[in-house]
């Protein structure tokens, strides 16, 4: 498939110039390290829930889901429904505690009733990885997405994107990356409105005929959920762990809380975001059934992209080359919208978390942490492009995979507890954390993604041997053990001054929306 | 109200203790609400899918009302409770 490379050219040149302007813009405004950082939390609620969804929607969900609905069927609408159950799970929980207790990172948030400094070097060690794996596999996706897309060597496609990103996050820092997000995610949507309802008009505006059609092509079977074969089930509930239990830890998301003025603001970009999310997977069944139905499922299969091809394919069918163009250069900034959020959250971490809080800790430190934080984002960009260019031909689904899972093994389960047990000491807190990474990294050696996937094993000989862990995803056991070594070993080592804080955490979190904490303003 | 964060435990507990308000309770509720409602429908894709193949108009299964519909309500509670936190 040949895209209209002109009008993706273009298009992606339009919103290059006004994201540099942007950037220049708030390149003015970056005067401390609270600017750099979170924007000294200027940003309004809608503001940020587009900046959020923009974050959380990759080009995995663009390409990624739709295509695997439309080759593989109801089936995988399970993940975006994962992946849309997350925010309200956010909002409820997360939203309100993270912005009255923290200042820049989520290990703010931990760190508030334990001790600050063991909890602080094991919380931000995960991190970096977590955001680095997670860069670096969105870095690896966005060169083979633009080499197929606009014809551009890989190897110059990464350093191209890698440098463009740290171009947004040095000089505009989290107010130009907030931008970047909020015109990406407005782009994006725009798009799938407009594949949907093209869609649609196929169908005379009426999804049932959709449905209908899809079934009348011999899938019929595709509409609903399939009984799954050995431990396809197992696999699929940990996936859904993943993606639900990864996002509600997720650094580069929840981050995002502090760019706003309060909790009751927090609260409110949630709310938006969950509403774009969720408008965004509604539209994911139409325009995945619309792709199978119309495109073929086995002409998605056989396009370049391994079947993520479907929205270009059906955005060309009936868009013609300049949709299809469009369609391209909307994937070209979703990738370079991610990438820069995830390469200021990677430097936040390094920067707040291990330079000012832990080697620098009795200093005072605002100044260091704003050069800091600049030479943080420079080193992880270029760290994150020689490891992209270095594992080009990487599995990305193992990258993904490992980021998720101690993600969700490792921030969700301290997060929760700290923000929901008294009990939690911080002992039990480290060693939870500890048991969270290294579940997850032992169990996805020994899985299928790294057995098979990388290593080219053979899976029907693996399934003997004693070490093989089956599935491909291991949250469904890393999540749990986190959480119950958490409160174990919390138990034999209870730690009064934890709970001491737990109860003075309460008058925080207790207290109206309109008592302001001197604490959390920036 | 503004709260130094130096301030006594006990001065800040007697100082919020007249704006105490139940919002976290309800959103915890919510929140068990949102994560039943997600186990049971993964639960039923995992065990039971030919629940979801039930055909509720001619040639449309279950499975496609179920799906949107719960994005819809997952949508609803989230702004319900906007709403419900105003005061």
């Amino acid at each position: 498939m040949e895209p209209n490379r002109l009008t993706s050219s273009l298009f992606f040149l339009f919103f290059l110039l006004i994201t540099v302007a942007i950037t220049f813009w708030a390149s003015r405004r970056n005067r401390s390290a609270g600017d750099f950082l979170v924007a000294s939390g200027s940003l309004k609620a809608w503001q940020n829930g587009l900046a959020m969804s923009g974050e959380y929607m990759s080009a995995a969900a663009l390409l990624g889901m739709t295509g695997l609905l439309a080759t593989t069927g109801y089936n995988a609408y399970l993940y975006s429904i994962a992946a849309v159950t997350t925010w309200p799970l956010i909002l409820f929980l997360l939203a309100d505690p993270i912005r009255r207790l923290g200042r820049f990172t989520l290990t703010d948030v931990v760190s508030w009733r334990l001790r600050d400094k063991p909890v602080r070097i094991v919380a931000a060690t995960a991190s970096i990885p977590i955001t680095l794996l997670y860069l670096i596999a969105q870095l690896v996706a966005g060169g083979i997405l633009i080499k197929l897309l606009f014809g551009l060597p890989y190897t110059m496609a990464v350093v191209f994107v890698g440098i463009l990103t740290l171009a947004y996050v040095l000089f505009g820092g989290m107010l130009a990356t907030s931008w970047v997000q909020i015109i990406k995610a407005v782009m994006m949507h725009a798009c799938m409105i407009i594949l949907t309802l093209l869609i649609l008009a196929q169908f005379g505006f009426n999804p049932f005929d959709l449905f209908r059609a899809v079934g009348s092509s011999g899938n019929a079977a595709m509409l609903a959920p399939t009984e799954m074969a050995s431990l396809g089930q197992w696999d699929m509930i940990s996936l859904a762990i993943a993606i639900s239990c990864g996002a509600m830890g997720q650094p580069q998301i929840l981050t995002r809380f502090f760019t706003v003025p309060d909790a009751r603001t927090a609260r409110k970009s949630a709310v938006y975001a969950t509403g774009i999310v969720g408008t965004f997977h509604i539209m994911v069944l139409v325009v995945g059934f619309g792709a199978m139905a119309l495109v073929g499922k086995d002409t998605i299969l056989q396009a370049a992209g391994g079947g993520n091809m479907a929205v270009p394919l059906v955005a060309r069918m009936l868009g013609g080359d300049t949709f299809l163009g469009i369609v391209c250069g909307v994937a070209f900034a979703t990738v370079i919208a991610v990438i820069a959020g995830l390469t200021l959250a990677t430097a936040t971490t390094f920067a707040h978390d291990l330079w000012a809080k832990v080697v620098n800790a009795d200093k005072e430190h605002q100044k260091t942490s704003l050069g800091v934080a600049r030479a943080g984002a420079v080193v992880v960009a270029l760290v994150a492009i020689g490891l992209a260019l270095l594992f080009q031909h990487i599995n990305i689904a193992f990258l993904i995979g490992l980021s998720q899972s101690i993600t969700a093994a490792v921030n969700f389960p301290i997060l929760i507890l700290a923000l929901f047990w008294r009990g939690l000491s911080t002992t039990g807190a480290v060693a939870g954390m500890v048991t969270g990474v290294v579940s997850s990294l032992t169990l996805i050696m020994l899985s299928p993604t790294v057995q098979v996937g990388l290593l080219q094993g053979d899976k029907a000989a693996l399934a003997n041997e004693w070490w093989y862990f089956p599935l491909s995803n291991p949250s469904i056991v890393c999540v749990p053990l986190a959480l119950i070594v958490m409160v174990v070993v919390s138990l034999r080592t209870k730690e009064a001054s934890a709970q001491e804080k737990f109860d003075e955490m309460q008058v925080v979190l207790n207290a109206s929306d309109k008592t302001e904490y001197a604490a959390t303003s920036h | 109200m503004l709260i130094n964060n130096n301030a006594s435990t006990e001065f800040k507990r007697e100082a919020i203790s007249v704006s105490k308000d139940k919002n976290r309770s309800r959103r915890v509720k919510y929140a068990v609400f949102v994560l039943a409602m997600y186990v049971g429908f993964v639960g039923i894709c995992a065990f039971a899918p030919h629940i979801l193949s039930v055909q509720v108009f001619p040639s449309i299964p279950l499975s496609l009302l179920i799906g949107p519909g719960m994005i819809t309500i997952l949508m609803v509670v989230a702004v319900w409770d906007m709403f419900a936190s105003k005061k």
